[in-house]
């Protein structure tokens, strides 16, 4: 895969807590999307509305009714008052329990919101589906002439729909940009249960520009795929880099001892050094020949190394 | 007598309202409960991860 890469600044992606909030509808047509769009795509209009807010205005909808009728019913009693205090007794009663009304509907207008929309995600259960795979369509004819907005739209798309295919193709679409460090780049999102050349050649470049990513997950994962990996053409490569991202924590070292003694020898000096310099400040422990391991390297190759020496 | 009567049922109205609304407080869904539904909506066939 020596393709050229293309350069270029991802938009920064928008972390909501929860799926949901990704989700909008038209106001007009009540049509569904996941994306970013000003105008709604099936009618038109700018109508489009988080969820949330159109829950709310259901809430608060039903809510005003209510309280309609209770004045309603103020004003009957009003009307069929026979005397002035029954007037005055009407009105004072009605108002003091539209007004308890009230109070209680503004205690609970958050709850209410979220039943709202509950009924409105049960209800439009069609539609939903529909926007996304509206929404897919503009993926893929994105990618075709704009790789950078295609991933983005799908990164998008990823908080709710959540499958392998939609994971790949993300995948894929990195794969063909220059990654660099200030990316704004996921993996765990990303992360297949399958062995895929494309994602195991993903981790490879995140251990290499942003380390900090490297987690249990994939460490895991290139070791359940390791034969796999080896037989890929710089397989080698992304294992050693994976082990040296590895050895950032003494946690991983705990955990993956006989993964990072494998390849010890193919890691970068900076990444030896960091292990050299773990295992000098842990002298009890031996991660199960490692540490011998790690003394033999550095005898053979880094013992007349400045660096190497003055390490605290 | 018509008008408390009137007066009686608006009682009756906003005493159930204010029940109802005590009741759902209780049962109304959690922020994870309404992902749970979006994701099984929009993730149909159990194909999610
Ligand atoms: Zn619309």
């Amino acid at each position: 895969m020596m393709t050229k890469k293309k350069p270029l600044i991802l938009r920064p992606y928008h972390k909501t807590s929860y799926a949901y909030e990704k989700l909008r509808i038209c106001k007009h047509c009540r049509f569904f999307t996941v994306l970013w769009e000003d105008k709604c795509a099936n009618c038109g209009r700018q109508a489009l509305i988080p969820v949330m807010q159109q829950a709310r205005i259901q809430a608060k909808h039903s809510m005003q009714n209510e309280r309609l009728i209770a004045l309603l019913m103020t004003l009957a009693a009003v009307l069929f008052s026979q005397t002035f205090l029954q007037i005055i007794l009407s009105l004072a009663g009605g108002f003091l329990l539209t007004g308890l009304l009230w109070w209680v509907q503004r205690k609970t207008v958050e709850p209410e919101t979220r039943r709202q929309l509950d009924k409105l995600l049960r209800s439009s259960e069609r539609r939903i589906i529909e926007g996304i795979y509206m929404n897919l369509t503009t993926a893929s004819a994105a990618i075709k002439d704009d790789e950078q907005l295609g991933y983005e739209i799908l990164r998008e798309m990823a908080t709710i729909v959540r499958n392998d295919r939609i994971r790949l193709q993300q995948i894929m679409l990195l794969q063909s940009f220059a990654l660099r460090k200030d990316m704004d780049l996921t993996l765990e999102p990303l992360m297949i249960e399958d062995f895929e050349p494309a994602l195991a050649e993903y981790i490879g470049e995140l251990a290499k520009i942003k380390r900090e990513l490297i987690k249990h997950q994939a460490i895991r994962y290139v070791l359940r795929y390791e034969r796999e990996i080896l037989e890929m053409k710089n397989g080698s490569r992304i294992l050693a880099l994976v082990a040296g991202a590895a050895v950032r924590m003494k946690t991983y070292v705990d955990a993956y001892p006989d993964f990072i003694l494998r390849y010890v020898r193919q890691m970068p000096k900076d990444r030896f050094l960091r292990l050299y310099r773990l295992v000098r400040r842990h002298p009890d422990q031996p991660w199960n020949g490692l540490r011998n391991e790690v003394s033999a390297l550095y005898n053979e190759k880094y013992r007349w190394d400045p660096e190497f020496q003055n390490w605290e | 007598m018509i008008a408390y009567g009137c007066l009686g049922i608006l009682f009756l109205f906003i005493a159930i309202k204010i029940a109802v609304y005590f009741h759902r407080q209780k049962k109304a869904p959690s922020p994870e409960d309404l992902d749970e539904t979006l994701l099984e909506i929009a993730n149909p066939r159990g194909d999610r991860a």
